[in-house]
């Protein structure tokens, strides 16, 4: 058997404690369901003086709609499961439904959270793509307080994000969306471990006319971190879709995005792959 | 068909409870008074001296009782290897033993590491967390030295070299066949095609890692060994004879509950005997578990030959020779069996279910600087039946001919039974045209061009791949084994106890990790003495439960040790007949045994039946019995005079997606030929599992292993296996033809959907491309691979 180097652990009971935890301790790592914390303590790549368990915080696992805005409110401990439930009944969301439902397999979608799904700056967080196309943001509560960061502000880096060491993650809010929405969301998975080794999402807000108002595109897995592709999405906007320049500009890169290259695939087969669920997409969607 | 009542029917398992409950007791589960913890530190090096081990920090560290190394084991023998690989020349490190029995590996490294992996010392502690932690702590200085993890490029000259009493690195050399009829063959024939096929390293992943637990008991100077053992027996022996050097009454070696194996557990591991040697140096009770990264790197792997084979024949479909040169990769030390499992079992299964003329093959066992090679569910025979398969297909391309059509036209027919197949078996029954052609209706090869094309239309080339295959099974005659090379006899083994109450009692040579044998042997006794399953116990797993047992591998269980349970229950019928003459003072020819109803009467007065419990009752009492010894109980060894050989054929459907590479499997069809059926429910879950376990090795599992010889694989993060998800629909056909070897018939059962699943997958992925012109791929079939395939031939 393995087992983690020796760590003290607390369950608070607010976010303002967990920060407060977190500011003086250095090192100290957040437990919001371990899918993938776990097995990086009992293999000792991750150690860690202190192990702060978000499970006590009720508000965290909440999800609900908020009525002055009509945005979608989910607390980062509301679990892969629980999203997919709420969606299954209370709000359409077909790109994020789809990207948690190809979260691992329903034991993990039991464990993972979405906040522990983009928390940890994981390239490969399948949550990110479409939470990046919905806009969302997240919302920080750190030692000094709250703030907002865009989705597609909030990874920086190969398991780098915006969150200072104090920080922690409170809920993601996905703003109200007016019009004929379609999206989706589309992965390679990695046979090995089912991370995505390229996941695609898309977002089209559609006209009356049936051009496309607004497209959204944002890729995770294939590259250094989760990211929207703007220069693609410009070829769409306000045409109907023309899926051949769209394709062109994801195999040209117009994006400049840094495809990944790793003993699960080589950046060539990833850049391919983008373009071929981005052409999926397209297909299914419009 | 089958005239039996309760072999071969769909029996719900006796063992399915406990498990399905979660009170199986697994060696995980168990707890001693006053147990301690061990843990290994292994070579982060796949080459290296170790210069020096600074243990200090650990020594003082909470809980530790003690850290060792190879200095402190005492007069602690090395591992050994039993199996020499006999006809050819061979190389082993010595083994202090003598008597020709060879060296395997040391139990922890002596001044130098040859494998990544490779166990250095090990830790006690009062837990298992504090073992693990003192590991962490401890520093190793290496001077690392070039290494080599290829079996080709290890006998190359100029080679790191692994071990100073082995020149070149070669372990062996071994040829099967006529080398110049067919050399002749091939150079006077029509048509000659060359091809190399690789078959990569893969890493057996059972669902229960290894672990054990040793205790020395100083009042009665005992030992106890609980281990994941395949082969509690041979174990006991190997490490009391050859290792330990303790009498073999002194020690008992118990299986409990496994978690499945697939062949890793039918090997000697340094953990064995330290857990014992510790466990009397410290007065407790010592425990070790092991966890997933290091099970990929220090349990056998499997596979890794890198062949180069000629197929010839003439232009109409008859093949005139095969021949195939290979080098095997044995890994760093030779493992228990290791060096057979790489030789024989591939070299004399190269002619499949052919009547081929003219073949030879020739193998060269290297040693590397990688883990050591060990069985693998259906070793050997995938590897051959994968090289006869494809070397199948690319003949019947090269001269134009479906490939179908020329597997028929070389097919040993049933009429040639037995019929030795010129590397060195003979096969024993079977109908193999017939699985072949069942295998065709159910893929409906007819019409495979017109779903070819609709597929297309999808995006999808579709491939389809029938094959053949025949997998000795059911290890099997001793003499012939000795031949091999094997160090130790392979027969089988059964006591068989009625009791005075009626019930029965039946111990198994055989052992069990995950094939219900409590549930299929006691299918024999029932069928044969008409007693209700319900009251027979199935004894297994434990040396001191059962006489001797050979354990399970190599598809050996019901097939031989089922054999010996029909004779000794056969015995106990005879004198039941016996006695029951005597009882109702006839002759014994006028005795009738209704299996059916477990009643015993004189013919044509069934009202007079009595009950095998009452026949028993008498011979226990021994008041007044027949000229017999008294009480109910045979004890049986048998030695099969020939091995077994169970065959099918494999149908396979795949498609592949043509943009992403993805290869998909909508149809997987078996036929197996088993001879006679144990447990039916039982044998098509061994068929599921083993097919699954076919479909990773063809799509998904490689280890691999970097220049440096380091495992970039070496967790479920990196090493792909089969998700429940991704597997196809099974369907499996049974055909029954008995071998004549042995009165029940059974031939090896456990194997059998491996060997033919892989290969037939290769036959259709390629069959899928081979609008590309594409010959050949070798596994495993990642998309990425294939892809790239796909877009080269697309330029």
């Amino acid at each position: 058997m393995s087992f983690p180097s020796k760590f003290d652990y607390v369950s608070p009971q607010s976010l303002e404690e967990v920060s407060a935890f977190l500011y003086k301790n250095e090192g100290a790592k957040i437990l919001a369901g371990g899918h993938e914390l776990i097995p990086l303590l009992k293999k000792r790549n991750v150690n860690t003086g202190l192990l702060v368990d978000l499970k006590n915080i009720k508000s965290l696992k909440q999800i609900r709609i908020n009525e002055e805005d009509n945005s979608l409110v989910i607390g980062s401990m509301v679990s892969c499961d629980d999203l997919i439930s709420f969606l299954d009944h209370e709000y359409s969301c077909p790109a994020l439904m789809q990207a948690a439902k190809s979260v691992g397999d329903a034991q993990v979608r039991n464990w993972t959270t979405i906040g522990g799904n983009i928390a940890s700056g994981n390239p490969a967080a399948d949550l990110a793509a479409p939470l990046q196309c919905l806009d969302a943001k997240v919302n920080l509560i750190g030692h000094n307080g709250r703030r907002e960061v865009n989705m597609d502000q909030f990874f920086v880096g190969p398991f780098e994000t915006a969150l200072e060491k104090d920080e922690v993650i409170d809920s993601i809010h996905i703003p109200y969306q007016e019009g004929t929405i379609l999206s989706g969301y589309e992965k390679i998975k990695i046979a090995a471990n089912s991370y995505p080794l390229c996941g695609v999402a898309m977002l089209l807000v559609k006209q009356e006319s049936g051009k496309i108002q607004d497209g959204r595109i944002a890729i995770t897995g294939a590259s250094i971190h989760p990211r929207r592709l703007y220069k693609a999405e410009a070829l769409i906007n306000g045409r109907k879709a023309n899926s051949k320049r769209l394709l062109l500009a994801v195999l040209e890169n117009h994006d400049n995005v840094m495809y990944l290259s790793d003993e699960f695939g080589s950046s060539e087969y990833r850049r391919h792959m983008t373009q071929v669920l981005v052409e999926n997409l397209l297909n299914r969607l419009v | 068909m089958s005239s039996y009542n309760i072999l071969g029917k769909r029996i719900k398992g006796v063992e399915d409870p406990a498990m399905m409950r979660g009170e199986a007791e697994y060696i995980a589960d168990m707890k001693l008074p006053n147990m301690a913890h061990m843990a290994f530190l292994r070579s982060e090096h796949a080459h290296a001296e170790i210069l020096g081990i600074d243990t200090s920090k650990a020594e003082k560290m909470p809980g530790v009782i003690g850290v060792y190394t190879e200095s402190d084991l005492g007069s602690m023998m090395p591992l050994p290897c039993i199996w020499i690989p006999g006809t050819g020349e061979s190389h082993f490190p010595s083994h202090p033993f003598g008597g020709g029995v060879p060296g395997g590996s040391p139990v922890l490294a002596k001044g130098k590491v040859r494998y990544m992996g490779e166990p250095i010392l090990v830790v006690v502690a009062d837990t298992a967390h504090q073992a693990w932690d003192a590991i962490k702590s401890i520093v190793v200085n290496y001077k690392v030295l070039p290494c080599v993890v290829d079996a080709e490029l290890a006998l190359e000259k100029g080679a790191p070299l692994l071990h100073e009493e082995v020149p070149s690195n070669l372990n062996a050399y071994i040829p099967y066949g006529n080398k110049e009829a067919c050399f002749k063959a091939i150079e006077d024939a029509e048509v000659v095609i060359k091809k190399q096929i690789i078959i990569p390293r893969t890493i057996n992943n059972p669902l229960e890692p290894r672990g054990c637990l040793g205790v020395y008991n100083e009042k009665s100077d005992n030992y106890t060994l609980y281990a994941t053992s395949q082969s509690p027996h041979n174990h006991r022996l190997l490490l009391g004879l050859m290792i330990l050097g303790i009498p073999i009454n002194k020690l008992r070696v118990v299986s409990p509950h496994i978690g499945g194996s697939f062949g890793t557990k039918g090997y000697i591991y340094p953990d064995m005997p330290l857990s014992l040697f510790l466990s009397k140096k410290i007065g407790r009770p010592i425990k070790w578990i092991d966890n997933r990264e290091d099970l990929m790197r220090s349990t056998v792997q499997g596979r890794d030959q890198k062949m180069s084979a000629i197929i010839a024949g003439d232009s109409k479909g008859k093949i005139t020779a095969l021949y195939c040169k290979s080098f095997a990769n044995l890994g760093a030390y030779a493992s228990t069996i290791g060096p057979g499992v790489a030789t024989a079992m591939v070299g004399r299964c190269i002619a499949g279910v052919y009547d081929i003329e003219n073949i030879f093959c020739e193998i060269s066992a290297a040693f590397t600087n990688t883990p050591s090679l060990g069985a693998q569910r259906g070793s050997g025979r995938t590897e051959a039946t994968i090289l006869h398969e494809r070397m199948i297909d690319l003949y019947a391309k090269k001269i134009n001919l479906d490939p179908a059509e020329v597997r028929k036209q070389n097919m040993i027919q049933p009429e040639q039974m037995p019929f030795d197949n010129r590397v060195g078996w003979e096969y024993d029954s079977g109908d193999y045209p017939n699985a072949f052609e069942m295998a065709l209706k159910a893929i409906k090869y007819d019409e495979v061009a017109a779903r070819k094309k609709e597929a297309l239309k999808r995006g999808k080339y579709l491939g389809v791949g029938v094959n053949c295959f025949v997998a000795i099974s059911g290890v099997g005659p001793s003499p012939q084994m000795a031949k091999e090379g094997m160090l130790g006899g392979t027969w089988g083994s059964a006591n068989v106890r009625v009791h005075p109450t009626g019930e029965v009692s039946v111990s198994i040579g055989a052992t069990n990790h995950g094939q219900y044998h409590e549930t299929t042997f006691a299918q024999i006794v029932a069928e044969e003495l008409g007693v209700e399953i319900d009251k027979i116990e199935v004894l297994h797993s434990c040396t001191r439960n059962v006489p001797f047992g050979q354990g399970s591998y190599g598809s050996r269980s019901f097939s031989v040790e089922g054999a010996a349970v029909k004779l000794a229950s056969e015995a106990i019928k005879a004198k039941a007949i016996k006695e029951s003459a005597h009882t109702f003072k006839v002759k014994e020819d006028q005795i009738i045994y209704d299996s059916s109803k477990g009643k015993i009467y004189p013919k044509g007065h069934p009202e007079k039946a009595k009950t095998l419990q009452e026949i028993s009752l008498d011979l226990w009492y021994g008041w007044d019995i027949a000229k017999v010894e008294p009480a109910l109980d045979h004890t049986t060894y048998f030695d099969p005079p020939g091995f077994n050989f169970p065959y099918g054929s494999v149908a396979v459907e795949v498609e592949i997606d043509a943009k992403t590479g993805q290869v998909d499997i909508v149809k997987h069809y078996g036929v197996y030929d088993v001879g006679t059926i144990g447990n039916l429910q039982v044998l098509e879950g061994q068929f599921h599992g083993a097919m699954a376990f076919g479909i990773g090795e063809a799509l998904l599992e490689q280890a691999q292993y970097g220049e440096d010889g380091l495992l970039t694989t070496p967790t479920f993060r990196e090493y792909a296996i089969p998700r429940a998800t991704s597997l196809p629909e099974f369907e499996t056909d049974t055909t029954v033809t008995p071998t004549p070897h042995t009165s029940l018939g059974a031939k090896g059962a456990g194997e059998v959907g491996t060997v033919g699943t892989v290969s037939t997958i290769c036959s259709a992925v390629t069959d899928a491309l081979s609008h590309l012109d594409i010959d050949h791929v070798d596994i495993p079939f990642t998309a990425e691979k294939v892809w790239r395939i796909i877009q080269a031939s697309n330029k």
